[in-house]
């Protein structure tokens, strides 16, 4: 800066300059004024006239007290007080004349540095200047009146050295008090301006945004300040509101987890980064879904004060995921229709019974309604509705973990993606109620035959009755589909099945319920029926595994087998954890009885397909409901046999051959 | 000197899952399939740093586990930390009041539950 900038201060003044300078100037006449008392003392002591100390002060006071009522410019009056009191300073050196007078002249240096606080370097200046003329004058004209005693001229220099020096660093005070005290005001204005000007711009991006954004203390508490969507979704928060209050309406279970976590997060148990990600990451608001994610916000020297909220609107995207998956799982039941249309039909029918039992019964038989959604789940799985298996599945697990019956909301949630899917095959298919009858060649050929061959005509209708029974080859082909299905998804491809069907044919209606129950036992036979590899080559048994499912009669019964060549049932295992629930294998019959007990299973990992010792319960229940009766044999190493007898009755019937036979 | 972590889940997969975490990280583990046996590992012989332990379990499950451990003056310090799915926050505080240090969501984090396991196990 230039000196004379410096110097010169600038043009504007601050309201607070003003008011401080007004006040300042007051206090400086009155303070001149009281010279005139203390003059006359000084006057009386030293001897000097004190009627002549009124008079000479009094006509200076004149200057400043005119200048008082005429000066508008307070820095203009400050200057003219600097003149004064240079004025007054001579005044003393004069009346204290005597043999002290030098030591009066301290009073001067005295007054240049009270003359700082008037904030203006013009103002020592024109002291100064003041002070070195009137030296200069009055010596020249009344040396006594400066000194006394005879003083070489150059004396006067070393006075003026003084006050040279002294004017160099009052001016420098006066600028600093300037800027520094005087200025403040308009420092802090700029800034205050600066952080106007940043709120707004803050201001407008908070109000058009689409994420909610609020931030929190450490203990939760809201600040008012939020995005604008924040307050259309879930009402603006209050200042110091706890967040937990805030949403708890909307979503409770949410606010207590938060509440939860909050804790978590300050008392410091847990490293920050693991504390933070256990802070709950979805709110359920009604229909909407938001994603809820946190930013710690650190201060200059990195402690936290605040955390960030962010609240993301996410249903949209939630409602378009599930809309394609749905779209995908269609495309899957399509192609599973397309394949096994009669076993789908089938399938429908008996998960429909399903839904119809849960739906109506009062539940209070926890186990039967695990055995269901089980049953329901298995199935859905096979026929690829991923869905609707997962909706079991999770269910299921509830179930076994509380051991309660599933909360309402879950089965409603069943129910509507049941009623969902009625919908899309209602679609899909048509209302396809099976009243065609579809017979093969071999049947139409054998009819013909019969009546040619002049068969008797009861035996004729038999054979028309038999086209709507269910022919055994059909039903296994189907089963032979659904192992390879499971041992695709159980991750076990080496394995061989072989199926052996017979002429038999039998009634698809009054056997459903047990061909769908049937389902564990193959699904056992996958996961429990086959050995890995190498225990395979230690045991001498051929590279692939095999199953093999085959019906037949045998002695008036109509028999359904399942075999494996696997490990055999561990008996030793089951006893063990049937052992561990209190079951003495004595009490109910036997050992193989432990294979149809719930909740017995050797299996520890319970996977989506098998492993809570409910389906075989299941599929005994459904075999002796048609009064058939079920035997496992099983040989450790050697493989496992599960067969199922059943009656042999009008439900069965054995096939064309036997009536073609009999009538040639 | 490796710490010691007891790990309480019914399910073995879980307890897998848990061992083989904390284990590259340098922990020696011990395992227990329910409350019952949780609390015999605690009382036993062997020390045990750290208690990694299931909400719902058989027999003696989470919450009592931590309040008959908690209930024994030496073992006011060690560190209990819980298991959870995102299901019951009324299980996890009563955990909390009973002495548990905290939780963690299932499915867990590995680096997660490393990180929490070293700072628990700091001392």
């Amino acid at each position: 800066m230039k000196l004379s900038r410096y110097l010169a201060l600038p043009a504007e003044m601050t309201p607070f300059e003003r008011r401080y300078l007004t006040r300042l100037n007051k206090v400086a006449l009155v303070f001149f004024y009281l010279h005139i008392p203390a003059l006359m003392a000084i006057a009386w002591v030293a001897g000097t006239g004190v009627l002549f100390a009124l008079a000479l002060t009094s006509f200076v006071m004149v200057g400043p007290t005119v200048a008082f009522r005429t000066v508008k410019n307070p820095r203009h009056l400050s200057v003219v007080y600097g003149i004064t009191a240079m004025l007054m300073g001579g005044l003393l050196v004069h009346f204290g004349q005597g043999p002290v007078q030098i030591e009066m002249h301290f009073y001067f240096f005295a007054l240049l540095a009270m003359l700082c606080m008037f904030a203006n370097p013009m103002v020592n200046i024109v002291a100064a200047v003041t002070v070195a003329l009137h030296h200069l004058i009055v010596w020249w004209l009344v040396p006594s009146s400066v000194f006394n005693y005879d003083a070489q001229w150059w004396v006067v220099l070393v006075h003026a050295a003084f006050v040279v020096l002294e004017t160099i660093a009052t001016c420098f005070i006066s600028r600093e008090f300037f800027d520094n005290v005087i200025g403040l005001e308009k420092i802090v204005e700029a800034r205050t301006e600066t952080i106007r000007e940043k709120q707004r711009d803050m201001r407008l991006i908070l109000d058009n945004v689409e994420t909610g954004l609020v931030t929190v203390d450490l203990q939760g508490r809201l600040s008012s300040e939020c995005s604008r969507v924040v307050a259309e979704w879930f009402g603006a928060p209050a200042d110091g509101q706890p967040i937990g209050e805030w949403l708890r309406e909307r979503d409770p279970n949410f606010a207590e987890w938060l509440g939860l976590a909050m804790e978590g997060v300050t008392d410091g148990m847990l490293p920050p980064e693991v504390a933070l990600a256990q802070l709950p990451r979805q709110l359920k608001d009604g229909a909407s879904t938001y994603s809820v994610q946190y930013q710690l916000i650190r201060a200059a020297d990195d402690s936290v004060a605040k955390m960030l909220v962010i609240f993301t609107d996410i249903s949209e995207r939630l409602r378009s995921e599930a809309a394609q998956r749905h779209q995908s799982d269609l495309l899957q039941l399509f192609q599973h229709i397309m394949r096994d249309k009669h076993g789908f039909i089938e399938f429908l029918a008996e998960a429909d019974e399903i839904m119809r039992q849960l739906r109506a019964e009062s539940h209070t038989d926890v186990d039967h309604v695990k055995r269901l959604i089980h049953t329901l789940k298995g199935n859905a799985a096979i026929f690829g509705m991923r869905r609707l298996s997962e909706i079991c599945h999770d269910i299921e697990n509830r179930i076994s973990e509380e051991q309660e019956m599933p909360a309402e909301s879950e089965l409603a949630g069943l129910r509507e993606a049941w009623d969902q899917i009625r919908v899309d095959l209602a679609k899909l298919m048509g209302e396809h109620h099976d009243r065609s009858i579809e017979i093969d060649d071999a049947d139409y050929e054998a009819i013909i035959q019969a009546v040619l061959n002049g068969v008797d005509p009861r035996q004729v209708v038999r054979m028309i009755e038999s086209w709507r029974l269910e022919p055994a080859s059909k039903r296994l082909a189907r089963i032979e589909q659904q192992i390879r299905a499971l041992a695709q998804r159980m991750g076990k491809s080496d394995v061989q099945v072989q199926i052996e069907p017979h002429e038999l044919r039998f009634s698809s209606e009054r056997y459903a319920p047990f061909w769908s129950a049937f389902i564990h036992v193959l699904r056992n036979a996958v996961d429990h029926g086959i050995d890995e590899r190498e225990e395979r080559a230690r045991r001498g048994k051929p590279v692939t595994a095999h199953i093999r499912v085959g019906t037949r009669i045998e002695e008036g019964n109509f028999v359904v087998a399942v075999e494996d060549d696997g490990p055999g049932v561990d008996w030793e295992a089951l006893r063990a954890k049937a052992g561990a629930l209190g079951i003495d294998p004595a009490a109910i019959g036997g050992r193989e009885n432990l294979v149809f007990l719930p909740g017995v299973s050797t299996k520890t990992v319970v996977t989506e397909l098998s492993g809570r010792g409910v389906g075989m319960v299941a599929v005994r229940d459904a075999c002796e409901a048609l009064g058939g009766r079920v035997t496992v044999e099983s040989e450790p190493g050697r493989g496992t046999r599960v067969s199922f007898f059943f009656p042999k009755d009008k439900a069965i019937y054995e096939g064309h051959d036997s009536i073609l036979r009999a009538a040639s | 000197m490796a710490k010691t972590v007891l790990v309480v889940d019914d399910s073995s997969t879980v307890r897998q899952q848990v061992s083989l975490a904390l284990k590259q990280a340098g922990f020696e583990i011990v395992e227990a399939a329910d409350g019952e046996e949780g609390i015999a590992h605690v009382t036993g012989n062997r020390a045990i740093d750290m208690v990694v332990c299931d909400v719902n379990m058989p027999n003696v499950n989470g919450l009592e586990m931590v309040e008959r451990i908690k209930k024994r003056p030496e073992h006011k310090s060690l560190p209990i930390l819980m298991l959870t799915t995102e299901g019951q926050p009324s299980m996890i505080k009563r955990a909390k009041q009973a002495g548990a240090v905290g939780w963690i969501l299932k499915p867990f984090d590995a680096n997660q539950l490393v990180a929490a396991a070293k700072h628990l196990t700091r001392a």
